[in-house]
């Protein structure tokens, strides 16, 4: 099984309807070469896809989205053995945006290595976050934008908030610039995340 | 698993709320400069994290709390073993006011750097135990008034002389 959460700056209802809006996949789901929906059910479309990674995989796919915060998925024909998974849309809990939850099992089949399977679908999964993002006209909320970012939201709720388009807005994070630990060589000075020895030239 | 344990002159609920506050790593985690949860559910907490001295880009733990006892966390979003996964443990020490904290972190790559990933799992553990016994006391080890950064990272091999009352510094970026 593969986990893959996100956030998006955009309410829920955009990115559901930015994810069901399957003809226009090809203009910005990375990978999607072409798409044709078989089936326009407003519940459980069934749609043919043909996506090209490391090769060229063509899938029919059944989706269902009776649930409003969730859009599961199933391969019914394609290049896995079996191939499914869920969309999960959650309000975030800072209330800038939404948290996508991306799980998917599949087989590959036992000629396709699955650590190589694993490390290509998590990369164009990675590469979503952004694609999505760009699609939605906006950035993601960052994290570490500490509790400042919070308090603009008000009262309303991080639902409520959550249900309208997001303005990124500027990190203000309080992070601490340097630490300093006192070690027998010398100090050791972390900026940045990383640590740096000081000592004095002798 | 690398394990280390110290006591710190705090409750086990002034601890775990440092500790399940996942916004403020940055604040007081040495090696963590952004951080921030993605969902939260009961007990379960999933935070997104960026530790450039373990891993370059962002990473996400999700995070099993146990109030106040202790916090489990794995990256979600690894094959098989691989990503980071530790716990922080926490037991009063009976008739003292401190607590006895035990750390575990592991870091797992690629199997050739294992030793690498080890040690630097190692050093970041015993960064943050400095530095959350530092928080929890309100100061630190050596608290620097340290100015805006002039850079945020070294190349590694390369370094920064820095003169200081007649003395000659020199940072040296100390590998990952």
């Amino acid at each position: 099984m593969i986990q893959r959460y996100f956030k998006i700056g955009g309410s829920q209802d955009q990115i559901r309807r930015e994810m069901l809006a399957f003809d226009s996949w090809p203009e910005w789901w990375p990978g999607v070469q072409t798409v044709k929906i078989l089936k326009a059910d407003p519940e459980q479309p069934l749609v043919a896809v043909v996506i090209k990674t490391v090769t060229t995989i063509q899938m029919t796919l059944q989706f269902d989205c009776r649930e409003v915060n969730s859009i599961k998925f199933r391969q019914v024909k394609g290049w896995f053995k079996s191939y499914q998974g869920e969309y999960a849309l959650t309000p975030s809990p800072d209330g800038l945006g939404t948290t996508v939850k991306i799980t998917t099992e599949l087989e590959s089949g036992m000629m396709v290595p699955k650590g190589m399977v694993y490390t290509k679908l998590s990369a164009t999964l990675a590469l979503l976050e952004e694609a999505l993002n760009n699609r939605l006209g906006v950035q993601a909320a960052r994290p570490s934008q500490g509790r400042e970012a919070k308090a603009q939201i008000g009262t309303a709720g991080p639902r409520a908030a959550a249900a309208r388009p997001i303005e990124a807005k500027p990190a203000l994070s309080r992070r601490k610039l340097g630490h300093v630990f006192s070690t027998r060589e010398g100090l050791e000075v972390w900026v940045g995340g990383r640590p740096y020895l000081l000592r004095p030239v002798k | 698993m690398p394990t280390q344990s110290r006591q710190i002159r705090a409750t086990p609920e002034e601890l775990f709320s440092v500790l399940a506050d996942y916004e403020k790593y940055v604040e007081w985690s040495p090696d963590v400069v952004t951080a921030g949860v993605l969902v939260r559910e009961g007990d379960i907490v999933v935070a997104e994290f960026q530790s450039p001295f373990l891993m370059e880009g962002k990473y996400i733990l999700e995070f099993l709390e146990s109030r106040p006892s202790s916090i489990t966390y794995r990256q979600v979003d690894q094959y098989d073993s691989r990503g980071l996964q530790g716990a922080w443990m926490l037991s009063a020490s009976p008739g003292s006011s401190e607590t006895l904290v035990t750390g575990q972190m592991e870091f797992r790559t690629d199997l050739w750097k294992r030793a690498g990933d080890r040690r630097r799992a190692d050093r970041v553990l015993q960064r943050r135990f400095d530095a959350l016994q530092a928080h929890v006391s309100g100061g630190s080890a050596v608290e620097p008034n340290l100015p805006e950064p002039a850079f945020e990272s070294l190349p590694e091999g390369q370094g920064l002389t820095v003169w200081a009352s007649g003395v000659e510094y020199r940072f040296i970026r100390t590998g990952q």
